[in-house]
């Protein structure tokens, strides 16, 4: 329940984000890069979709992508137009994976006038805007002229490049199983715009000896220091401190109530005392999800391997599900999928699941699959925490372990930030190269649009209350 | 685009039957202005006369020649071949080292390549379903997709 204070403080958060684009919108431009015939000139006949009234290929895609730069403009301001000099060009891709596409900056600037902090990187969007006119401008080539370039798959969709997964370019977000290049299109932006580091977080080096505007922001709160006063060795120490690198911007923190669940997923044992803690969980995508207070009962292993792991990749032997059933079952990642090992220990009558990863790293991804005849809550946790709670599970009789979890929301914590309420970037380990740093943590709830995961329920709101991308970029200057 | 103005009007050369001589001496000069274009974009005012800004230009342009498979001699270059041979050489030119920049009002800048854009890259899960991640530059995107295409993705088992 919102006090009055708390009340006003969110008002006056949601007014900071939404006055400035008031002022005056952004005129964030596309700059077609494209020859005749290709890419956004494409003139392959089409049918309109989802909104989008273009008749070919490259005018439903030209459309579609000035659809999502016009939804930066309602949201920016800047006393200059915002070239983006993008193109449709066939990208790495296999039948199996592909580049859907990239963008970033064109330019860096640093120590201009207009900058709120000397020696920091700004990407050339914000530093223009700042400085009051156009950093990049007289060059013949508008490639180096405009402010962020961006490039998408004109191959996506076809038979050796994902078939089967175009990008949809409606414009209504209706993109079903294909992938919606307005999301893409936003996302990809937000990095150009100023959602990125551009300190290497592998070696912890600045680029070029300076830090980036969005290393004033990326806060540590292990240490209690920025990425901009680190040394090199701090930063990689950092870059992989799971769950322990926020985003230290005022907009950002006022905006995280208004956005952000209440409610971080967590595993709390509670005996015996030797493994008693929380426990960072993964959350399925399939199955209920985690409440408050939570679901109680013993850890209970599940044992179908030589070697004392437990699979459950086949219905439980009567050993097993007499293990199980009733308690929390434990199991190993590995040989099948998430959904029927849980889908196995359900059958054999166990309460909840809890994965272990085979793999080394934190903080502990989610559990992916779909399975709708799965009626128990599921988590995965590290390999590091699963070591730990087998050991002290040997001592166990054939129903009971005296290893006590509750699997809930902890509804103290918003999904997504930390204890203090500012919201996690995302810092696992090992580091995720062009994951890592420069993107929100997965845990958020909802799914935010800089998740390094760009997830299929993403909407076309970069703002409060749905979204904190705008609330960033407010911190670094715009 | 400028570039592809400039192909237009050779349009008509490539068109006609013309000696082998000619014809060489046509792309000589069509190769040398695509390279001198290419050094005059790199010499901005804006460029600080670093020895990196100096050298990227020289390694960037360069001649373009075009050879028929079947007679494997020399042959005019159709113009979407020019507009994609510019197009490479002005990615190359966009992907090589980061460029030293000056601003005259003594602001410090770094035009950026494909190195430091951050890919969007998708792959099927066992499932079917497509998981979406990101990866920094455009070396190690292709290196996820290649990766990606053999494992077929972890986060279903």
């Amino acid at each position: 329940m919102w006090s009055k204070t708390r009340f006003l403080a969110s008002i006056l958060a949601a007014a900071l984000v939404v006055l400035p684009a008031s002022l005056g919108a952004a005129n964030v431009v596309l700059i077609n890069g494209d020859p005749a015939g290709q890419g956004f000139n494409d003139p392959t006949p089409v049918a309109p979709v989802g909104g989008n009234t273009g008749t070919t290929l490259g005018a439903q895609r030209l459309i579609a992508f000035q659809h999502a730069l016009n939804i930066w403009s309602a949201q920016l301001s800047s006393p200059i137009d915002i070239a983006v000099f993008a193109t449709f060009e066939p990208l790495p891709c296999t039948a199996g994976s592909g580049v859907l596409g990239a963008a970033g900056p064109v330019s860096l600037w640093r120590d201009f006038t207009g900058a709120q902090f000397g020696g920091h990187w700004y990407p050339d969007a914000l530093a223009s805007k700042l400085f009051g006119a156009d950093l990049s401008t007289g060059d013949p080539d508008p490639l180096n002229n405009a402010e962020i370039q961006a490039l998408f798959n004109s191959d996506l969709g076809s038979a050796n490049c994902l078939a089967g997964s175009p990008f949809y370019l409606g414009l209504d977000n209706a993109h079903g199983t294909a992938i919606d290049l307005v999301a893409v299109v936003l996302h990809e932006v937000g990095h150009g715009l100023g959602f990125a580091t551009f300190t290497d977080g592998i070696t912890g080096a600045y680029f070029g000896g300076f830090p980036g505007i969005f290393d004033r922001f990326a806060l540590d709160t292990s240490t209690n220091k920025t990425w901009d006063v680190m040394t090199d060795a701090e930063r990689v120490v950092s870059a992989v401190n799971a769950r322990r690198l926020v985003w230290n911007g005022g907009i950002v923190s006022a905006s995280v109530p208004l956005v952000l669940q209440l409610g971080d997923p967590q595993m709390n044992v509670s005996a015996p005392a030797g493994v008693a803690g929380t426990y960072l969980v993964g959350t399925a995508g399939f199955g209920p999800p985690l409440a408050s207070p939570g679901l109680s009962g013993n850890l209970m292993p599940v044992v179908d391997q030589a070697n004392g792991a437990g699979l459950a990749c086949n219905p439980l032997s009567a050993t097993n599900a007499l293990a199980v059933n009733g308690n929390i079952a434990v199991v190993d990642r590995g040989t099948c999928t998430f959904v029927v090992k849980v889908k196995n220990a359900q059958d054999a009558g166990a309460r909840a699941v809890v994965v272990v990863d085979n793999a080394a790293g934190s903080p502990p991804p989610g559990l992916g699959g779909a399975d709708p005849t799965i009626t128990i809550p599921a988590v995965r946790i590290t390999l590091a925490d699963g070591t730990a709670l087998k050991n002290a599970l040997r001592f166990r009789s054939r129903t009971r372990s005296g290893v006590l979890a509750n699997l809930n929301l902890n509804l103290a914590v918003r999904s997504g930030a930390d204890a203090a309420g500012r919201a996690l970037l995302y810092s696992p380990n090992p580091y995720q190269d062009g994951s890592s740093i420069s993107h929100w943590d997965t845990s958020a709830t909802p799914n935010l649009l800089m998740e390094p995961a760009i997830n299929s329920d993403l909407s076309h709101v970069v703002a409060v209350p749905r979204d904190l991308t705008l609330s960033q970029l407010r911190d670094i200057g715009w | 685009m400028k570039g592809e103005t400039d192909m237009s009007r050779h349009d008509s050369c490539a068109g006609r039957a013309v000696s082998r001589r000619k014809r060489i001496c046509l792309l000589a000069g069509m190769a040398l202005g695509l390279g001198l274009l290419a050094m005059a974009q790199e010499e901005a005012r804006k460029a600080s006369p670093s020895a990196a800004a100096a050298a990227a230009p020289a390694a960037q342009s360069g001649m373009r020649a075009f050879i028929d498979p079947v007679t494997k001699q020399l042959r005019p270059g159709e113009i979407d071949e020019y507009v994609s041979a510019r197009r490479t050489t002005l990615r190359s030119s966009f992907a090589p080292q980061p460029v030293q920049l000056r601003h005259p009002s003594g602001a410090a800048g770094v035009r950026l390549g494909r190195t430091q854009l951050v890919y969007s890259v998708a792959t099927i899960g066992p499932d079917g379903r497509l998981k979406l991640d990101c990866v920094t530059g455009n070396k190690k995107a292709g290196e996820r997709v290649m990766s990606s295409s053999r494992k077929g993705g972890p986060d279903v088992e």
